[in-house]
């Protein structure tokens, strides 16, 4: 029992991860139809950069996540005006292609500066607690509630406030809103500032639990395109439960089936895809009794 | 549209990610015959003898010594050496200290006389550790002509050494990491191979931690990478040492380079209540397992963490700090951080030329390598003094009690090494934790003979 509720918290927290870059990416698509790929690459970035300022320069950690909030959002930003916007009139793939250029610019840039040698990077916080005789340490802790505050905010923030609702207006129907005065350049920009402090935020949380290379941010943000899945590209709270179901199943396949290497990476979004096979069934079958089919 | 870019570029990198980019270290070398070979011509038609010791793996009349080619890349006075390393992609940090050391004994020698007047020139190729690029750097230094390869580092390079026997050169300071070299005839190492290692860790490990605490550790966990290496050294732990011993493989935890979660492992080794957990990765995964563990506050009782090739992890102390204290460890070299002589000896050399260095395992590694090479060819010319490939080969082949000038000791050199077990006096090593200093590896015990501390069937080194 122990070791089901350790997996289950375990999962939690690497499936915040995944919700964290999940949501990033649900959110700029549902503003712009655009499918950023380099959510991964803008948590690398944020990563390099917040240990740069703390491990290397010996910064306050406070100073360090503004500079990475200040840096990853200017990156959304960048990626914005440089990858998507002129590709506007291109059609879903070659926007999408476009982002993939802002990967391999950010990998480049990363190399670049850091090289490509493994670095590490300490915990942020301290301490722990220990829940059902499991244990969660402060750096869990932290991704816990840092995800659960920002899946809270990002809530309140698109249903209560006028960007939000502008974000929301685009998403439902881009030429109504367009007609009610939102402007689609600003929502945008908003949709991928938003995005990218994100990802440097997921980016800075993740680390001193692996190990900072320049791909190993891609590899979670490859997992997290499933959750973005799951959430039609559309529903945040969808994509973030798919983010932390994800990290859940992970964790028991690890703890459950420990001799199968690569299975656990692959469960969480193979579940997704069986899921979406499944409703997609469902959705037939209904339309089938209605006689519409 | 969407889902299927989606799907589609997902299950590309999925496929990668379950895959891996783990190297083949299982591919033997190729073309061997069953063949009684005492003596091969060479070249220049010198006898070449070989390993006069019993069997390991393959039974003696199995090794085919391939054809030794004549001997070139000696000219104007300079002897020419082939060094492989991944001096830039992501195992640079591993790949540069070894080239570095290696280039500055080489340097040291060059201002004291040579080998006996011989100027070397170290020839180096940068592999990015990727295996088309190591077999690409192999080609080119043998297509320049060096006279043998010597020290490298090339962990993903299973046709480097097939490649070398069917040009007949000889690698004289092989790195003794990859397994299909110690089966090479033409491969002169200091290294042992991954059954030496586990012969001699887990038996000491299972002694002092009966030793100390009462309880032996029975039970044990371990956490390796789906490697060839890593498979090799569990099963024989598994059928061989565990037997001997009576401990037994309680759980077993498959990762790769992509796995993230090492947190429900941890909660896995404790839920299975393991005496100890051996962790037999590439350091990467391995900090990643103790970072997660000390999050978690669990080590396993009472024999804590067991390492594996232990200088090769030195960003695993340095990371996990205080919490890896007492991790023990196994190394055929003497680890940089003990204050011996040898280790001296090499900083004040390697010092001479160059004071941006880190004096890792690697290090000791390119700089042992180095030296051997340089030792193996000057006896070579001492006792011809027309110097071949082949007689190159037949000195290494009499050294049987080489010491790497106090790095190492009783390594017999001639080739193949699994034939005699490689170097089968094992350093063992304990992590430590200095606020100060950082992470770092102290003597705990050796040089300890893996093949003769218990008193197993020895399905390995026969003497």
């Amino acid at each position: 029992m122990t070791l089901f509720v350790g997996a289950i918290l375990q999962g939690l927290v690497a499936g915040s991860i995944i919700a964290l870059l999940g949501a990033g990416i649900t959110l700029v698509h549902r503003s712009t139809r655009v499918l950023n790929l380099a959510q991964g690459s803008i948590a690398a970035l944020g990563a390099y950069v917040f240990h740069q300022m703390t491990a290397v320069w010996r910064l306050p950690t406070l100073v360090g996540l503004l500079v990475v909030l200040v840096m990853s959002a200017a990156v959304g930003l960048g990626i914005e005006r440089a990858a998507v916007r002129p590709l506007r009139r291109g059609d879903a793939t070659v926007r999408a292609v476009g982002t993939i250029a802002v990967v391999l610019i950010i990998n480049w840039l990363i190399l670049a500066i850091w090289g490509a040698e493994q670095r590490f990077q300490p915990a942020l916080v301290g301490g722990g607690v220990s829940i059902a005789d499991v244990r969660l340490g402060g750096q869990h802790l932290l991704i816990l509630a840092s995800t659960a505050l920002l899946g809270v905010g990002l809530g309140w923030a698109s249903t209560r406030t006028r960007a939000g609702l502008a974000l929301a207006a685009a998403a439902q129907d881009p030429d109504a809103a367009r007609l009610l005065g939102v402007r689609a350049v600003r929502v945008a920009q908003g949709a991928f500032v938003l995005a990218g402090a994100l990802g440097g935020i997921a980016g800075t949380l993740a680390t001193p639990l692996l190990v900072l290379t320049p791909s190993q941010m891609i590899v979670i943000s490859v997992v997290s395109l499933g959750a973005a899945l799951a959430g039609g590209f559309e529903s945040l709270p969808r994509t973030i439960a798919a983010g932390l179901g994800i990290g859940v199943l992970q964790s028991i396949v690890t703890v459950y089936a420990p001799s199968t290497s690569g299975l656990p990476q692959i469960a969480g979004f193979l579940a997704v895809l069986a899921l979406l096979a499944i409703m997609r069934r469902r959705v037939d079958l209904v339309e089938i009794l209605r006689g519409n089919a | 549209m969407l889902r299927r870019i989606v799907v589609g570029a997902v299950a590309v990198a999925l496929t990668a990610t379950a895959c891996g980019t783990r190297a083949d270290f299982s591919s033997a070398p190729t073309g061997r015959r069953t063949q009684i070979i005492e003596e091969v011509v060479s070249g220049s038609g010198a006898p070449v003898a070989i390993g006069t010791t019993g069997p390991t793996t393959r039974t003696r009349t199995e090794v085919e010594t391939p054809t030794l080619a004549p001997g070139s890349g000696i000219r104007n006075g300079k002897i020419s050496i082939g060094g492989i390393f991944p001096l830039s992609g992501g195992l640079s940090a591993l790949g540069v200290p070894p080239a570095k050391a290696a280039a500055a004994y080489y340097r040291w020698v060059n201002d004291h006389g040579g080998i006996d007047g011989l100027e070397i020139d170290f020839q180096t190729c940068d592999d990015k550790a990727d295996p088309n690029q190591s077999a690409a750097c192999t080609d080119r230094l043998v297509n320049a002509g060096v006279f043998t390869m010597g020290p490298s580092f090339t962990p993903f390079s299973p046709n480097v050494i097939p490649m070398l026997e069917r040009k007949g050169v000889p690698w004289i300071g092989y790195d003794g990491i990859n397994v299909e070299g110690f089966a090479s005839p033409l491969a002169v190492t200091v290294g042992a191979d991954i059954q030496t290692m586990g012969h001699a860790l887990l038996p000491y490990w299972y002694r002092q931690v009966e030793q100390r605490t009462g309880t032996a550790p029975k039970d044990i966990g371990v956490v390796y990478l789906d490697s060839a290496p890593s498979r090799a050294y569990l099963a024989e732990a598994k059928e061989t040492i565990c037997p001997a011993l009576g401990c037994r493989i309680a759980v077993e935890t498959r990762v790769t380079y992509f796995t993230l979660d090492y947190s429900s492992i941890c909660l896995q080794m404790r839920s299975a209540n393991v005496d100890g957990v051996w962790i037999v990765t590439d350091p990467a995964s391995a900090v990643k397992m103790l970072v997660q563990c000390r999050e978690l506050k669990y080590t396993p009782s009472p024999g804590g963490f067991l390492g594996q090739h232990g200088v090769y992890m030195d960003l695993t102390m340095e990371q996990s700090g205080s919490f890896a204290d007492g991790m023990l460890a196994n190394s055929a070299l003497l680890p940089p951080s003990v204050d011996a002589p040898a280790i001296r000896e090499m900083k004040k050399i390697i010092g001479t030329y160059e004071k941006d260095i880190s004096y890792g395992y690697f290090t000791v590694l390119g700089y042992a390598s180095a030296r051997m090479s340089v030792d193996v060819l000057r006896r070579a010319l001492r006792a011809d003094p027309t110097l071949t490939r082949a007689s190159a080969l037949k000195a290494a082949g009499q050294i049987t009690s080489y010491d790497c000038n106090g790095l190492c000791e009783g390594v017999n050199l001639a080739p193949p090494a699994a034939l005699h077990g490689g170097n089968h006096r094992i350093w063992i090593v304990r992590s430590k934790y200095d606020r100060n200093a950082g992470g770092h590896w102290v003597l705990d015990g050796g040089p300890v003979d893996a093949w003769r501390a218990e008193t197993w069937p020895t399905p390995g080194r026969r003497s």
